[in-house]
């Protein structure tokens, strides 16, 4: 995915509600990623848009729209990602797993036997992802499940390119670590 | 002469696309030479894969409603709270001006009273003498 390139010169000026129609779809599929489960992401995309509705006056138009909407979008579901996860290590494991459903992990598939195999790689893909540092994970969110740019991705995290490129191999060093000792413990 | 960490660095970005025509070319021809460069790239290759696996569906029409719905709720009480922020505002804006008012006139304006000076006190003998002194009416 690629940013639209409009420059706020060429923007009207848009509601939080027109951006809601645009995007809310989008910083859903963004939560999802993030490792938000269906319930939290939707909390998520709402705290998003009041987000923008509250800075929309701020936006002094440096970026694109949908960079800075990304960019408020990022910020905000990584502090509500914290407090989901302070939420659920308050709450017993089995009382907040029966909200917690990973969509994509929790697929029927057309040939029944592929289900369980792919459903469980996904699971173990997930929980390694979830194991990486938060900067590790976002740019690897941004790089291979938004198919982002690294200048895109630079833009919205506000670091430099040369960061983002370093920081997009480290994470994938790491994240190839993690699967293999996951499938070591289960193997185990 | 590039490092083996640099290289690490221009492959990955190879891989993402990210790389210029000649940096592109040097990549090539550099993991027809390293093995274990080709190995790392078959390995982000399968990463790429099983990330992909995370790709979630596109939300349902439902769920779009659902939440576009929960944020039009959030909207008004975003509306309200201020709409109440703003009539306290004016309740204290209103008392403050009140009691500013109400200070000034304190301040610059007396009420008229009953003023009572007190004499000197050898005026006072004085009056009391002269007093005494009266002759004694005849009623």
């Amino acid at each position: 995915m690629t940013l639209p390139k409009s420059t706020p010169q060429s923007t009207p000026r848009q509601s939080a509600e027109d951006l809601f129609e645009l995007y809310s779809a989008k910083i859903y599929g963004l939560a999802l990623k993030c490792g938000l489960s269906a319930k939290d992401a939707e909390d998520g995309v709402q705290e998003v848009f009041i987000k923008v509705q509250r800075k929309l006056d701020t936006f002094r138009g440096e970026s694109a729209l949908s960079t800075w909407l990304y960019r408020v979008a990022i910020n905000t579901l990584r502090d509500h990602r914290r407090k989901v996860t302070r939420y659920s290590r308050a709450q017993s494991l089995t009382e907040y797993s029966e909200s917690n459903v990973v969509p994509a992990c929790d697929r029927t598939y057309s040939n029944p036997s592929l289900d369980a195999e792919r459903n469980e790689r996904c699971l173990l893909v997930r929980n390694a992802l979830q194991q990486l540092p938060e900067k590790f994970r976002e740019v690897l969110v941004l790089r291979e499940l938004e198919g982002m740019s690294y200048r895109d991705i630079s833009r919205i995290l506000e670091v430099k390119q040369g960061t983002i490129e370093s920081r997009i191999y480290r994470a994938r060093t790491r994240l190839a670590l993690e699967i293999s000792n996951l499938e070591g413990d289960l193997n185990d | 002469m590039i490092n083996n960490k640099q290289w690490k660095l221009r492959t990955s970005a190879w891989f993402d696309g990210e790389c210029s025509d000649i940096d592109s070319a040097e990549v090539r021809s550099h993991l027809l030479e390293d093995n274990a460069a080709r190995l790392e790239v078959q390995q982000w290759r399968d990463l790429r894969a099983d990330l992909q696996l995370l790709q979630p569906d596109a939300a349902s029409g439902e769920c779009i409603k659902r939440m576009k719905n929960r944020f039009q709720e959030g909207l008004s009480h975003e509306v309200y709270a201020y709409s109440k922020a703003v009539r306290w505002l004016n309740v204290a804006a209103a008392l403050l001006l009140a009691l500013s008012i109400g200070g000034w006139i304190a301040v610059n304006s007396k009420a008229p009273g009953i003023e009572v000076y007190a004499q000197e006190s050898n005026q006072l003998d004085q009056a009391i003498h002269d007093f005494l002194s009266r002759p004694a009416s005849n009623d």
